[in-house]
């Protein structure tokens, strides 16, 4: 059973305007727990009272390919993040591989100050490239975080293997480290050295668990429905040649 | 130069463009539209490359203007500078250009490999000392059959795990359970894809 | 400030400091004009300061005599800190037992009773509305219905008819004599005494006693917190504690730097797995046994495609590797690209990544010089595309197009006459993807393959090897053949029965890794549980600790 790329596009679609609309007033109802975000929401309550810094890693790869899903999840992180804590004495720091995640990033930071009407304490230099390639990448990103008192880092992007250098990095300072890729490699060095790996869709579920606005939540258990579809379809079609047997 | 266009009026042409290219995929009469879109975007990332270099240079710029670790930085700029002035002159493909790439980035990216081999070592070691909990522990076995599988060791063979056991975890279990994590990578990315065509994702700003 | 041995401190201070103690000696002197007939005892040190003073006899006429204390002029910035004074209670038992017991009583008012026995307190000035409302006016005949619906149930005015100690005949009808239903028996465990013998309250029981000191002597009674729960509600309470306690532990969420042990344990690991790698490298002697051909059919299925290609035939190599990945992936790559030059292969050569294109020079130079088309240069590279994977699908709609830019600057790579041939993807006879990761094969597969009837193989770093393995299982299959990583290498030396010395050099080091590794993981992990189960490091633990990943973990495994 093999369904057309715009069946499921559309099935997707209109999951997530149902959700939207349907669940409006309760929309938190269906969403399970993933420790992981319980655990940043508080370290960056934490960092904010101690005064110490936060890192959001937006990874590399370019916004024209699948990996910008994970740059836009990082995106909409790093949001919630300088809304939080953009006032504070150690205001977020942003890293990326890519130039055009860092114009997004430059402009998420600079709305965000906006919003705080504190746009004059914004600095350019609060997001920065710090290499093109995904080693060099990391290893601009090193000194950072080493050096700059950060209590933790929010890997949130496209990651490959060059996410345990910075996971490696974050320990060694006793910081806290929570890591998400789409990048399936990304994932597997996540679970062996992050503090809280995503695994999976997790990740694309970060707008919804850190309190964004209610598209997420509905597109969140819109992905939740759909992965329930999936099962289903490869239930059935595996059991179909048992029966055509028959 | 700051050119800043209302959000309503780039939200409008994020969506329009996302929204041609998506329904290109089932109308081929936009094909050439969409390759037009592309072509666009090529350019418009080969620019963001520069702008990302030239963040680059501020940033180092700015510390060695304020003397935070001013020599690195300044290291930085120097190499930055000449390698670009080198690579424009001759091309990537030219002698110096290659000197450069092969005696300098390719041996600080390789040994940031080895690095992350002993990172990686430790934190497998470490991980049941983290994470107390069944997965870890699957996760432990399974790393333990494929490296036995993966070859001699100390130039002993274990041929139970290169034939029988090893074969068997990368070509069913693993393949199995890649599968389900690359579904569910493609339903959140299309999800968010849709959330930007929805106009209610808005990477850039709002 | 400092002043010379010998000088008078006063005559040295400034002229500010020398008004203000002039002004206080005056005040002082004034102060002790107005105040000394009440300082019956004490009398102030001649060598205190006047200001000392004057706060001492303002503390010793507020305890003597209260009244005269008050100033007729506005209280002094001091003020405030003066004892309240103990008529403002109006109770003089409730003085003492102020004296006796300093804590705080509970605030329940006490019984009327003192208030008969307390001394009559000097008059306050009363304004005169208010001597109006203390003394009422008898109410007129016909005021007299209106006023007794709003008459309360016991009227001030009322109880001065009644003889201390006499009860109104009403009350008396009420007196309990055990009629009275038992009260909650916590007020037996609380109140000494069961009833009342004798007075207004005689066969009360649980009433308080009039005697403050009995009150003071009563010793807190223990009471019984235990409920009765059941088994589901017990669950919910424990789930509630532990809830609460995760919550109470903000400190926790700070971990420690790296230890002096981690940090041992760290270097030790690198010093051990360098020796383990350069052991046989320096020793030379082929220690570890090749692999099998049959292990890997999906390298003999690109042996077989390259062997099939005709001579000439372009190529297409999407070459995406990263410079990290160098020093593992460039044997099987010089080894695919060797066998495919031999068959005079026209190599054209594409990158999404920037340093693509340069690392395809480089192997083709360094490992690949001695082939006559690199020494030629009979080969094409058209650099890289910018943009991803819309780049990509930009190229595989139309490879000449995407070029365009490279075209204008002058740099057609397409005026090779051995690519005139070439309109569209489907042209080439062979698509190779070479790749570190398994991203960027991917892309090309997801992009690609159904343009590709000849179809799509990858050679790629080991680590990407396990995620293309879906492509290759598929049906229909996407990816024709697969070669990865060192052990690649060498099965597709063997399999073009060539061994190539460096590649062989490696695989010995590649084995002995990778048993350092195992044995690292293993004693490593020996060591950290040895280091942890110290008592002075348990209780350091990490604010990730076992216990809170524990539940986390399972939560997640549930």
């Amino acid at each position: 059973m093999n369904l057309p790329a715009p069946l499921w596009i559309g099935l997707c679609l209109a999951l997530i305007l149902i959700f939207t609309f349907w669940d409006r007033d309760n929309p938190r109802r269906a969403l399970r727990s993933i420790p992981a975000f319980r655990q940043l929401r508080r370290t960056i309550e934490l960092s904010v009272e101690d005064g110490s810094r936060l890192q959001i890693s937006l990874g590399g790869g370019t916004i024209l390919g699948p990996e910008a899903a994970a740059a836009f999840a990082g995106l909409t992180l790093l949001r919630q993040v300088a809304e939080i804590a953009a006032d504070s004495d150690q205001p977020p720091l942003a890293t990326t591989g890519d130039g055009a995640i860092l114009l997004l990033a430059q402009d998420t930071l600079r709305t965000s100050y906006r919003r705080l009407n504190i746009s004059d304490h914004y600095q350019g230099t609060f997001a920065q490239t710090t290499g093109l390639t995904p080693f060099s990448y990391a290893g601009g990103a090193l000194p950072l975080i080493l050096d700059h008192n950060i209590s933790a880092s929010a890997l949130v992007g496209s990651f490959s293997e060059e996410a345990g250098l910075l996971t490696a990095a974050t320990q060694r300072t006793g910081g806290f480290s929570l890591g998400g890729s789409n990048n399936l490699t990304g994932q597997a060095i996540y679970f062996a050295s992050s503090d809280q790996p995503l695994i999976g869709e997790e990740l694309f579920a970060t707008g919804a668990y850190m309190a964004a606005d209610p598209t997420h939540l509905a597109s969140a258990r819109a992905q939740d429905v759909l992965r329930w579809v999936v099962i289903l379809l490869l239930v059935v079609t595996s059991l179909l040649p048992l029966f055509a047997l028959q | 130069m700051n050119l800043r266009l209302r959000t309503p009026v780039s939200a409008a042409v994020a969506i329009a463009l996302g929204f041609i290219v998506l329904t290109s995929l089932v109308l081929p009469g936009l094909a050439a539209l969409r390759n037009q879109i592309l072509n666009w975007a090529m350019l418009l990332t080969a620019i963001a490359l520069l702008l990302g270099l030239e963040n680059l240079f501020q940033v180092h710029l700015q510390k060695v203007r304020t003397g935070d670790k001013a020599t690195f930085s300044l290291i930085l700029l120097v190499a930055m500078i000449a390698t670009f002035i080198v690579t424009l002159w001759e091309g990537s493909q030219g002698q110096l250009a290659n000197w450069i790439f092969s005696n300098i980035q390719l041996p600080v990216e390789t040994s940031l490999m080895a690095v992350l081999a002993i990172s990686l070592t430790l934190a497998a070691a470490r991980i049941m000392q983290q994470r107390k909990d069944r997965m870890s522990l699957v996760f432990l076995v399974t790393l333990f059959v494929l490296l036995l599988s993966a070859g001699p060791l100390f130039g002993i063979e274990f041929p139970m795990f290169t034939k029988t056991i090893g074969p068997y975890v990368n070509n069913f279990l693993s393949v199995g359970a890649l599968r389900g994590l690359l579904i569910g990578v493609s339903l959140g990315t299309l999800a968010t894809g849709l959330r930007i065509l929805l106009g209610s994702d808005r990477p850039y700003g709002s | 400030m400092s002043y010379r041995s010998g000088q008078d401190p006063e005559e040295s201070l400034p002229d500010w400091l020398k008004d203000l103690r002039k002004r206080q000696s005056q005040e002082s002197s004034h102060s002790d004009k107005t105040n000394k007939p009440h300082v019956p005892s004490e009398q102030p040190n001649k060598e205190e300061p006047s200001w000392l003073t004057a706060i001492r006899q303002r503390y010793s006429h507020s305890e003597t005599k209260p009244e005269a204390a008050r100033p007729d002029k506005p209280e002094d910035a001091l003020s405030d800190t003066q004892p309240i004074p103990p008529n403002r209670t109006t109770k003089a038992h409730s003085e003492s037992s102020e004296q006796a017991d300093p804590s705080p009583e509970p605030s329940v008012k006490e019984p009327e009773i003192g208030e008969t026995e307390s001394p009559q307190p000097p008059k306050p000035e009363i304004p005169a509305w208010l001597e109006e409302l203390d003394q009422p006016e008898s109410p007129k005949g016909e005021e007299i219905e209106q006023i007794s619906s709003q008459i309360p149930a016991f009227m001030e005015g009322t109880t001065e008819e009644l003889a201390p100690g006499e009860l109104p005949s009403w009350l008396q009808a009420m007196r309990p004599s055990g009629v009275f239903p038992q009260e909650d028996t916590r007020s037996s465990e609380m109140l000494p005494g069961a009833q009342e013998a004798a007075g207004p309250l005689a066969g009360l029981s649980g009433t308080l006693p009039a005697e403050p000191k009995a009150i003071q002597s009563i010793k807190p009674p223990v009471y019984s917190t235990r409920l009765d729960l059941t088994d589901s509600q017990s669950r919910h309470v424990t789930a509630l504690e532990k809830l609460l306690n995760d919550e109470a532990k903000p400190s926790d969420d700070r971990r420690t730097p790296a230890t002096l042990p981690a940090r041992l344990l760290n270097t030790l690991m690198g010093v051990a797995l360098i020796l383990a790698v350069l052991f046989p490298v320096l020793n030379q002697g082929q220690l570890a046994p090749r692999p099998d051909l049959e292990a890997l059919p999906e390298s003999k299925a690109i042996f077989d495609l390259i062997e099939g290609l005709p001579s000439g035939a372009p190529v297409l190599i999407g070459f995406d590797l990263q410079p990290a990945f160098y020093g593992e992936a460039k044997a099987v790559i010089a080894a695919v690209l060797s066998h495919l030059l031999e068959k005079q292969a026209q190599l054209v050569f594409v990158s999404t990544q920037p340093t693509g294109p340069v690392i395809a020079e480089n192997i083709l130079h360094d490992e690949l010089a001695n082939q006559p088309a690199v020494t030629a240069s009979d080969y094409t590279n058209l650099g890289y595309l910018s943009g991803g994977m819309a780049a990509l699908r930009h190229f595989l709609n139309d490879p000449r197009g995407s070029t365009v830019s490279l075209t204008a600057l002058g740099l057609n790579p397409w005026a090779n006459p051995s690519l005139e041939s070439i309109n569209g993807i489907s042209d080439f006879a062979l698509v190779v993807i070479v790749s570190s990761g398994a991203e960027d094969a991917r892309l090309w597969i997801e992009q690609g393959a159904a343009e590709l009837p000849s179809g799509l193989i990858a050679v790629t770093s080991a680590q990407a090897a396990p995620l293309l393995r879906p492509y290759l299982q598929g049906n229909p299959q996407t990816l024709k053949g697969l070669v990865s990583g060192l052990r690649g290498a060498v099965v597709y030396e063997q399999l073009r029965s060539q061994e190539n010395i460096d590649s062989r050099a490696q695989w010995d080091a590649y084995s002995f890794g990778l048993g350092a590794i195992v044995l690292l993981i293993f004693l490593g992990g020996l060591y950290e549980r040895v280091i942890h189960l110290q008592p002075e490091n348990r209780t350091k633990r990490s604010p990730h600790s076992p216990a809170e990943k524990e539940t986390t973990g399972s939560q997640r495994a549930d």
